[in-house]
């Protein structure tokens, strides 16, 4: 099932602000090893979900991991071919907005070259740099 | 117990974002002292002697004695590192808290736990250490603060815990965390089911709360 809210008080979000350096979810919190993000962007349900995949196969389902980021919100679309005119278009799919510093992945219990190796496999299926760091030298 | 170095500091007059940028760009950090009975205090420390400082500290636990000087009048406090801040994507140093303590007093503050050893749940049989607890709250005198708290955890078997009433702490100091807290549990290693049977409410999205709903009038005409 993709990642998606499971109520919401209104289906179509504006687009909103992605503006400076994150403030909040910037530490390691849970694990030992973390992925930040370097860069600003809306990270897709989907993309969650490939990375997701990819970080527990590579992890050969030892370890744990903590997915830090929620797409709360929605995107919408409109038909291709359609006039313009006639409101706002449908809900499409689902973003987690993200700003540079943002903690995406935390992993703990497997050994830091599985860590490492899981999260650049990850990090491939996202649409931004992003950095490998430690709860020792995450900030 | 956590070591004692000397760092250097002097008065600041800038404050606000502006003046702490310049202050910034010119290899400096601007720090507060407080705490003690005393007046808090802005400082100015240099960015290189307090990332060597931080750089080679196994945790951010130190004891500094900082040393003010303001002119030709030099003073000493001794302070505990309080609080770092960092920015959040290049890791520099942006601003420190020093908290004065003095040395008959006792402090209370906040260690680091570490594990030492491989446990014997997850050597055998497979298991997951968890650690609950990253930090622990203490009281002690400024003599007797460790830098940190490392656990041996070898002995633990699967589903078995170190709670904070296990640990051995050193001479001097005092948990004031709650004892019943669990620091340390192998865990049973689960399988992660795939979500499958939920898949086919995907397609229509969340349920939305405040859905407008038909005017009672409008539904009559039709």
């Amino acid at each position: 099932m993709p990642l998606m809210p499971k109520r919401v008080k209104y289906r179509k979000t504006q687009r909103g602000s992605r503006s400076g350096t994150a403030s909040r979810n910037i530490n390691i919190d849970f694990g030992e090893f973390g992925l930040q993000t370097l860069e600003r962007a809306w990270i897709t349900n989907t993309q969650i979900e490939a990375a997701r995949v990819a970080l527990t196969r590579n992890m050969k389902r030892k370890g744990k991991l903590w997915i830090r980021i929620f797409p709360d919100k929605s995107v919408t679309a409109r038909p291709p071919e359609t006039r313009m005119g006639k409101g706002k278009g449908q809900p499409e799919y689902w973003v987690a907005t993200v700003r540079p510093g943002n903690i995406l992945f935390e992993l703990d219990g497997i050994s830091e070259t599985v860590a490492r190796e899981s999260l650049r496999l990850a990090a491939n299926k996202l649409p931004i740099r992003t950095k490998f760091v430690t709860r020792h030298h995450a900030s | 117990m956590a070591k004692q170095v000397k760092l250097s500091a002097r008065p600041r007059a800038d404050v606000g974002r502006n003046s702490v940028k310049h202050l910034r760009s010119r290899g400096l950090v601007p720090a507060v002292v407080y705490g003690h009975k005393d007046q808090p205090a802005n400082l100015e420390v240099q960015q290189r002697e307090i990332s060597a400082l931080l750089s080679h500290a196994v945790g951010e636990n130190i004891l500094v004695e900082l040393v003010i000087a303001d002119g030709s009048n030099v003073s000493n406090k001794l302070s505990l590192i309080q609080e770092v801040q960092h920015h959040p994507v290049r890791g520099d140093i942006l601003h420190v808290d020093f908290l004065e303590v003095a040395m008959d007093e006792v402090l209370h503050t906040e260690v680091p736990i570490e594990p030492t050893g491989e446990a014997d749940g997850v050597k055998n049989y497979g298991g997951l250490l968890e650690q609950s607890l990253r930090s622990l709250h203490i009281e002690c005198l400024p003599k007797d603060l460790p830098e940190i708290i490392r656990v041996d955890v070898s002995a633990l078997g699967l589903n078995q815990s170190i709670h904070v009433r296990d640990l051995v702490l050193p001479e001097g100091v005092k948990a004031t965390s709650d004892g019943d807290l669990t620091v340390f549990i192998v865990a049973e290693s689960k399988v992660e089911a795939e979500p499958v049977a939920a898949a086919a409410d995907a397609s229509k999205g969340p349920e939305v709360i405040k859905e407008k709903k038909p005017a009672e009038g409008e539904a009559a005409k039709k």
